[in-house]
């Protein structure tokens, strides 16, 4: 055989090898003895693979338009009708707009839209708060989604015991106790480097949700749901979907600005010395120790922050809010849209979040298979794959950090 | 709160779970220690050997008609097989290339790589936990002797006395066997390793194919143990042994044993000390004050982070 | 590089924007019904086959015509049995425009969600969740068509204090809203009645070697135990109690009940009892059902016939009211008497059965049932 096709015939004869059983097999119990028996169930793996033939066609077209692009520009209509759209964002005058748009966004769009758009900023600003260690400052923190809940957990537990909390009032309070708690894990923690940092940081969210789940305060498993009083209440003349996604972008923006910055401060900048070299930066004067711990802590105020937006959202919170799952999704937001870049971290959060929910809603796929939706996480896994293997830097990641992660010789 | 010493059962019960963990825990600090990556994808790979060797159990019963110990050893083997076929194949596809990147680029593929096996495996074989036949695990769930009052069945002794054997047999292996010296000398520096003529990517792929295999053998016992296997086992017990070789010390193969015990028998001691509710968070705060007072871990000899 | 790969994801993002928002057109000829419950995870069996009766009412009430002479449209949805996914389950649902919704299945689901569907008033008729706290929170909209667990875990606790005469019995449970709910009613019950609880414990949900526990409800000698749980953790416990030597009685609530759970404990599985409701198999009402079902989806679950009925009831009370308006549907569910393959069905003001019919079952030749 041709040398060149050598690999992917040994790739696809070792892929039918492992996913033998899994896809070919049909199992048999027999109740009565305990015995287990097999049958041939072709349609299954045939139903598996036409199912995944859809689903990776749509993800093929992408990088085969990303690869066709080097001989044939199609692209080119495209970007002349975008052209316009890229200029605008490099007017002084965009991001006002921008925001105006975005806000006044909340007559235009449907329910389901600003249901989506609600979810889709708690996400982004959890993503931008993670990248303030993870990306600026370069500590891996594995456990982000503790802070989320316990952001959540302290207005739910003090709307128990003072009735009528609003939150208003309770927002400083959850960002400086958030901000605190994150302070308070970075201090032991200054001594780890790189993965044993992250280890711990996954043991304490771990340790976390079980202490949420077993604790009387917290209700244990079962969670904490608001009671009406502190509930988020309507603004005048507008629904609470639509109150709500006026808080959160209102919340978002401020961040955005406070991040945008910080990020651009002498602060920032030390952080990035830290991320680049601590022994350098030590020496350079930059004190490492206080520099670290401000950005725990502010990483840590920022997930409580978006903890309680969730919650006046939701109205909901349970310990699963802690669990690894979300962190390891969140993480894969700021590394996918570009670690350190605060556009990339937005985008990869808007991407990892939108494509699920795409996958699941879109009628044309529904269409051409009934049970896609099913497959959604598998391709989602897929994307996270092949995005590292393409661009390990991250979508949006910045030329000075491509470097760095690369770090081929 | 008693303070009476624990009876004998739950004691074998802990050791049990705890060789268990440890049996899963060598394959992630073998990856760890020869890459110095987090292979959050192994768990996977541990449930992945539960289902092969159910599957197995059935295509030897059904196709060969062979006996009930021959399909177990059979089945296991084959389990081992595919384990060890699904771990080389992460390597190849999702960790060989990004072997210089930074740390997250990894870390990020394989988190992405666990949810598409556990997604393949929930659309492929079952949503709902199924069932380990009892054809084949009954005989081993008999009363092997009693102490105390505490039953010990065959199974109990068996995942022990494996949990044991395979971990010496791993540990000669790599300090006195040609291909360990070699496992070694890649995970010091494997530019070097290169230059003296060892293939560091058969190297690599060695350590992914013998964790996998082990945990293949794990997963078959737990399944057993159990009497179900379900899609989300991995990302359960990886969570539980990842933390047992974080606690022994990440990289170093005697510390995955002995943090599995001592996760073992701390969960189960816990459940009559305490509560069997608390028995996990006393896990995790075991784990952070050891990893805070001793960061490489209690038998860890690396320093905290090559610079 | 930069500027080509911001175009296509720009590009992409315009896309997913379009398809999403594409997707909430409005069809009048239509009332959309919400039908949300676990269909994944360790309840997975248990709640899909509810959710496949359902299904099946929906597609005899079209075959009909439909409601109110529109067609019917079951907006299924997973919550994975996790409370956080059913919270923005509903959401979903309520963006969606939904009528009313059958569901959820798991207590700790159908609690939090229900506040939400409080919100904009829905109807909402759960066909599983036993908890006394899903009615008690005083919501005019929420239907419950299962008994509740302090009927059912008095049923229990009785049983093992005054039939089988036992003193000292031990409990666990999952922490969950079902599960402890249970235990803690099991637990009133039987103390009051002067019996003893000596073990009280729960353990998390994906828990599955229980031996640590047994080896203390051994040591505190009990001679029964009760489990608050379903029967994902049920089989495994069931199994892993009668290795360990102990041949007490294993009591359960209606979580059990599902055939995964004989399954797993085997063909001799015995002293095994749960709460549930009638014996539904010999009632002459149930059989075009079954048949129907066992056709399409195989044994039915424990709570097929609920989702069932659920649906008719729900579907009944909407064609009396002769409206979609939430606040006449309730009015016509908490007034009316209906007729169910379980019986003639009626609520109270709390949203209750007027009369719970469970009764206590128990496993012989791997079969569930009823108790002598």
């Amino acid at each position: 055989m041709p040398t060149r096709y050598r690999a992917l015939i040994l790739g696809l004869l070792g892929l039918g090898f492992i996913t033998f059983p899994f896809l070919w097999l049909g199992l048999k119990y027999n109740y009565a003895t305990g015995a287990i028996t097999t049958v041939w169930n072709g349609a299954n793996g045939i139903k598996f693979f036409s199912n995944l033939l859809i689903a990776f066609g749509f993800v093929a077209i992408l990088v085969v338009t990303h690869y066709t692009n080097k001989y044939w520009d199609w692209m080119r209509p495209v970007k002349h009708t975008l052209h316009p759209v890229v200029e605008i964002m490099e007017q002084p005058w965009w991001k006002p707009v921008a925001m105006l748009i975005v806000l006044s966004a909340v007559f235009f769009l449907s329910d389901k839209s600003l249901d989506l758009g609600v979810q889709l900023g708690i996400y982004i600003l959890l993503a931008l708060g993670l990248n303030i260690t993870v990306g600026f400052t370069g500590l891996l923190v594995l456990g982000y989604a503790a802070f989320f809940s316990f952001g959540a957990y302290i207005f739910a537990v003090c709307q128990q015991l003072i009735p009528g909390l609003q939150w208003w009032i309770a927002f400083p309070f959850v960002f400086v106790i958030g901000g605190l708690l994150g302070w308070l894990l970075g201090l032991p923690c200054l001594r780890l480097r790189g993965d044993y940092l992250a280890i711990v940081t996954l043991g304490f969210a771990e340790s976390f949700k079980e202490l949420l789940s077993n604790l009387k305060i917290t209700n244990g498993d079962k969670g904490i749901t608001l009671s009406p009083a502190s509930m988020l209440q309507p603004i005048p003349g507008l629904t609470q979907i639509q109150t709500a996604y006026i808080v959160v972008a209102v919340f978002l923006f401020a961040s955005l600005f406070f991040i945008r910055r910080l990020y651009n401060s002498p602060i920032g900048r030390a952080w990035v010395a830290i991320r680049e070299d601590e022994i350098a930066a030590n020496s350079m004067g930059i004190d490492v120790v206080k520099l670290k711990l401000l950005a725990f802590a502010l990483s840590a105020g920022v997930g409580a922050l978006s903890g309680l937006l969730y919650i006046l959202y939701a109205s909901f919170i349970d310990p699963s809010s802690a669990a690894f799952d979300k962190s390891a999704m969140v993480l894969a937001m700021v590394v996918l849209g570009g670690i350190g870049s605060i556009y990339g971290v937005m985008l990869g959060a808007a991407l990892l979040y939108l494509i699920p929910e795409f996958l699941r809603d879109s009628q044309t796929i529904q269409s051409l298979s009934p049970h896609f939706s099913d497959y959604r996480l598998l391709i989602f896994g897929a994307i996270m794959v092949a995005m590292m293997l393409l661009r390990p830097q991250g979508l949006l990641g910045s030329h000075r950090h491509r470097h760095e992660i690369k770090r081929d010789t | 709160m008693n303070l009476s010493l624990p009876p004998p059962d739950i004691l074998l019960g802990g050791l049990v779970r705890g060789s268990i963990y440890g049996l899963v825990a060598l394959g992630y600090t073998m990856v760890y220690g020869i890459l110095g990556m987090i292979n959050f994808a192994h768990g996977e790979i541990f449930m992945i050997g539960m289902f092969a060797c159910i599957y197995a159990l059935g295509f030897f019963s059904t196709y060969l008609g062979t006996g009930v110990a021959t399909s177990l050893a059979l089945s296991a083997f084959v389990a081992m097989i595919f384990s060890a076929g699904f771990g080389y194949a992460n390597e190849r596809i999702a960790y060989r290339k990004l072997r210089k990147a930074h740390i997250l680029a990894p870390l990020t593929s394989a988190i992405g790589l666990s949810i598409i096996l556990q997604n393949f495996v929930w659309l492929t074989v079952s949503k709902n936990n199924i069932n380990f036949p009892r054809l084949y695990s009954e005989p081993l769930n008999q009363v092997a002797f009693t102490i105390a009052g505490a039953h010990c069945n065959y199974l109990q002794l068996l995942v022990l006395g494996t949990a044991v054997a395979l971990m010496a047999l791993l540990y000669f292996f790599i300090l006195h066997t040609r291909l360990g010296i070699a496992l070694r000398a890649t995970a010091q520096d494997q530019l070097m390793a290169g230059l003296v003529g060892i293939s560091v990517n058969k190297t690599i792929g060695l350590t992914f194919i013998v964790g996998s295999a082990l945990a293949a053998i794990a997963g078959v016992m737990v399944s057993m143990y159990l009497g179900v296997a379900g899609y989300n086992f991995g990302y359960i017990w990886g969570l539980k042994a990842f933390t047992a070789a974080v606690l022994g010390g990440i990289g170093n193969i005697p510390g995955a044993v002995l943090g599995g015990f001592i996760i073992g028998m701390t969960e189960d001691v816990t459940c009559f000390y305490v509560d069997a509710q608390w028995r996990n968070c006393v896990t995790f705060i075991i784990l952070m004050v050891v990893l805070i007072l001793r960061p490489r871990g209690i038998l860890g000899e690396r320093v905290a982070d090559k610079v | 590089m930069q500027r080509h790969l911001f175009y296509t994801l720009l590009l992409l993002i315009a896309t997913f924007a379009i398809g999403i928002t594409g997707c909430a057109k409005k069809d009048n000829n239509t009332i959309k019904i919400g039908v949300a419950g676990v269909m994944t995870g360790p309840d997975g069996a248990i709640g899909g086959a509810m959710i496949n009766g359902t299904q099946i009412a929906i597609e005899e009430w079209n075959a009909k015509g439909g409601v109110l002479g529109k067609k019917i449209q079951g907006v299924v949805r997973d919550d994975e049995g996790r409370p956080e996914k059913a919270v923005s389950v509903a959401r979903e649902l309520i963006a969606n425009q939904v009528v009313a919704v059958i569901g959820n299945f798991n207590s700790g689901c159908t609690i939090p969600s229900s506040q939400i569907y409080n919100q904009v008033k829905i109807v909402q008729i759960t066909p599983g969740s036993t908890n006394p706290q899903v009615t008690e929170q005083g919501f005019t909209h929420l239907f419950r068509i299962v008994g509740r667990d302090d009927q059912q875990g008095s049923i229990a606790a009785k049983f093992m204090r005054q039939k089988l005469g036992l003193t000292k019995i031990a409990i666990l449970s999952d922490k969950t809203a079902y599960g402890e709910g249970f235990a803690k009613e099991v637990q009133n019950t039987f103390t009051a009645d002067g019996g003893q609880v000596v073990v009280y414990d729960g353990v998390p949900r994906t828990e599955l070697d229980f031996r640590a526990n047994i080896a203390v409800i051994k040591k505190s000698g009990a001679q029964a135990l009760l489990w608050g749980g379903m029967y994902g953790q049920s089989g495994p416990l069931y199994l892993q109690l009668r290795q360990a030597g102990l041949d007490i009685p294993f009591v359960s609530g209606n979580g059990t009940m599902d055939p995964n759970f004989l399954d797993t404990a085997g063909a001799n599985a015995t002293n095994v009892y749960v709460t549930f409701g009638p014996d539904y198999e010999n009632l002459p009402s149930a059989q075009p059902f079954l048949q129907k079902y066992r056709a399409r989806f195989g044994k039915e679950g424990a709570f097929s016939v609920y989702g069932y009925d659920a649906a008719n009831v729900l579907f009944e009370a909407i064609e009396a009211a002769g409206t979609t308006d939430a606040d006449k549907i309730a009015e016509v569910m908490h007034s009316k008497t209906f007729n169910t393959i379980l019986g003639s069905v009626a609520f109270n003001e709390k949203g209750d059965l007027k009369e719970s019919n469970d009764i206590l079952w128990t496993v012989k030749d791997a079969k569930f049932v009823p108790a002598p």
